[in-house]
């Protein structure tokens, strides 16, 4: 479908948006510029640089990036292309650099802030305009950045709010899980990798869907079921199972799930698992947080339980299992997926051995969740390209969620508040004041 | 034991060729049959991957996560088994490592399978490494390695079924 002529903003209505949000080439294209163009995105974590000269590569929007410690400690996020001719400096991803990024076409050497160092046969350059001696023809540097309690985010875009500002309220899921590690979070290894075959946009508004658990996902309750009954002792180890068997319960389980969201898309879900045991080893973590936070803060910290915080459009982290989910659209209707374990560090080795249960169990490349998601998201996409029928339906609970200073409230967990406030921060980002397209 | 008291390495293969032969045929209680109670099928996330208790895996499946696994596999609305997934392994390089140091056997040995999906065909290959105990006259599976020559890769779509 060509733009000329519709207007964008009209593809986005309270109760229900047009299917081509999903499916059009072009409309994706531009979701490039307006919405990853400009929001802040996760980069990295600085536990993956934690020496001068290390650095890790990856990919914001379409402009791909090494994130770098310079030798000032500060963390730097460049361009990963050659002031030259283009090529990228760093081919890897990840490394660490002695002194200087060399790039491996014709040799011009960075400094880790990006500057020029040098190039072969600098007297080509002289009179012509190009001065290969001035250390800021080097590599471009992205807009802004920000490292929020180690996490860093950067925004393509020099205009625009401030990150904690934009943020908002998601932070409030950072905190939490940060908050539970005694000596701060570090990465645990590398990230799973996963391409979903379909549209970005239908992932995220699945973080927040609270009815489609126990349709979806029957088939993986019933086998964590079978799991549990077959091999009690085996199967206890595993809190992966124990949430899949939970996904199934009665809807009025998922009911009393709560869905705050905040302006710019974002939203928090709480808990339906926890990760609360009441062995010796997990008490022990207990006391540590209360040793370091007092007792009031240590309970606050350990009961705020929430399944998922998004910072839309690119992180969706689940605090309580520390994992992160980092969304990369490749293409309108290809979708890499990076998910990350973390650590908290100075914690008993039970509360990682839940994170990595969980991580193994619900979020690798072979779990059993994804393996239904991963269906329904391609059939949705695959249906949504049909042009017989313009509409999906986003009413769940319209007008019965609680607004309060900007932000949404739900009453119950069937709500699809969340995918409305996605879809109207989308309707933001894609049109200026006037109602035209950006 | 001594390797002068290992059975010919055609029992090896055999034994191979078996578990392969009950994953492409969706027999899985059988293959799940074949591993120790206290088995292990481990897909590491990263080459030469040694620590799976601080690293993430791709798979580390005992009995109770098989038997989940295999349970939503035969389930009748298990929506990513519509249309469901083939498989055809080719196991090959069939060769005995040293020991691993408890008295089991390793088995080492490369494979290819073609995973056939709503018209979609895949290929993985890689390198099994079996801890093998003696169990009677044959064995049972204490470690199940599968190193995918992708395994740190990006994964193009779920991995359902046992590789």
């Amino acid at each position: 479908m060509s733009m000329k002529g519709v207007s964008i903003g009209s593809l986005v209505q309270p109760d229900r948006v047009h299917r081509s949000l999903y499916v059009d080439p072009e409309l994706f294209e531009r979701e490039l510029d307006q919405i990853f163009g400009r929001a802040w995105l996760y980069v990295g974590h600085e536990s993956q640089v934690p020496n001068p000269g290390d650095y890790i590569t990856t990919q914001l929007a379409r402009q791909p990036v090494i994130m770098v410690r310079h030798t000032d400690g500060a963390i730097r996020v460049l361009h990963n292309r050659c002031s030259h001719h283009g090529s990228m400096i760093a081919g890897d991803r990840c490394g660490h650099v002695a002194s200087v990024f060399t790039c491996m076409y014709h040799g011009w050497t960075f400094r880790t802030d990006g500057s020029l160092v040098g190039v072969p046969v600098p007297e080509d350059y002289e009179g012509t305009g190009f001065d290969v001696r001035n250390p800021r023809n080097g590599l471009g540097s992205v807009a802004r950045v920000h490292n929020y309690r180690g996490f860093v985010f950067a925004s393509l875009a020099a205009e625009g709010p401030e990150f904690t500002q934009f943020a908002g309220g998601a932070l409030l899921g950072f905190d939490n899980m940060i908050d539970r590690a005694p000596d701060g979070v570090e990465v645990a290894g590398d990230c799973f990798r996963v391409i979903q075959h379909s549209n970005w946009k239908i992932f995220l508004e699945n973080m927040f869907d609270n009815v489609h658990p126990r349709i979806v996902h029957q088939s993986s309750a019933r086998g964590a079921k079978t799991a549990q009954q077959r091999f009690p002792a085996g199967a206890a180890n595993h809190i992966s199972l124990e949430t899949f068997r939970l996904l199934a319960l009665d809807q009025s389980f998922m009911q009393r799930l709560e869905i705050e969201n905040y302006p710019w898309g974002h939203s928090n879900m709480s808990g339906f698992v926890s990760p609360r045991g009441q062995d010796a080893e997990w008490l022990a973590y207990e006391a540590v947080l209360r040793e370091r936070h007092g007792e009031e803060r240590a309970e606050q910290i350990l009961s705020r339980n929430f399944h998922h915080t998004m910072i839309y459009p690119s992180a969706v982290l689940q605090p309580s299992f520390q994992q992160l989910r980092i969304v990369k659209p490749i293409a309108v209707d290809r979708t890499q997926i990076d998910i990350w374990l973390f650590r908290l560090k100075g914690a008993p080795k039970i509360v990682f051995r839940k994170a990595l249960s969980y991580a193994n169990g619900a979020n690798s490349p072979s779990n059993m969740v994804s393996a239904d998601d991963f269906e329904s998201y391609y059939r949705v996409h695959q249906g949504l390209a049909g042009p017989g029928s313009d509409w999906v339906i986003l009413s769940r609970q319209m007008g019965r969620d609680v607004v309060e200073n900007g932000t949404v409230r739900t009453r119950v967990g069937s709500s699809e508040a969340s995918q409305r406030n996605q879809f109207q921060a989308w309707r933001r980002y894609m049109i200026d004041e006037d109602g035209d397209a950006r | 034991m001594s390797p002068a008291k290992l059975p010919s390495i055609r029992v090896f293969e055999e034994f191979l060729f078996r578990q392969a032969d009950l994953l492409d045929s969706r027999n899985w209680d059988d293959w799940i049959a074949l591993f120790a109670d206290d088995g292990v099928y481990w897909m590491p996330l990263k080459p030469e991957q040694q620590d799976a208790e601080n690293y993430p895996s791709i798979f580390l499946e005992d009995k109770a996560l098989m038997a989940a696994r295999v349970a939503r596999l035969r389930d009748a609305n298990a929506w990513g088994q519509q249309p469901p997934t083939r498989t055809v392994h080719l196991i090959a390089n069939v060769r005995l490592d040293s020991g691993n140091g408890n008295g089991d056997i390793v088995v080492r040995s490369n494979f290819t399978v073609a995973e056939f999906r709503r018209d979609v065909l895949r290929h993985h290959a890689g390198t099994y490494t079996h801890h093998l105990r003696r169990a009677g006259k044959s064995f049972r599976i204490a470690m199940q390695r599968v190193d995918l020559i992708n395994c740190d890769g990006v994964h193009e779509y779920n991995l359902q079924v046992f590789i």
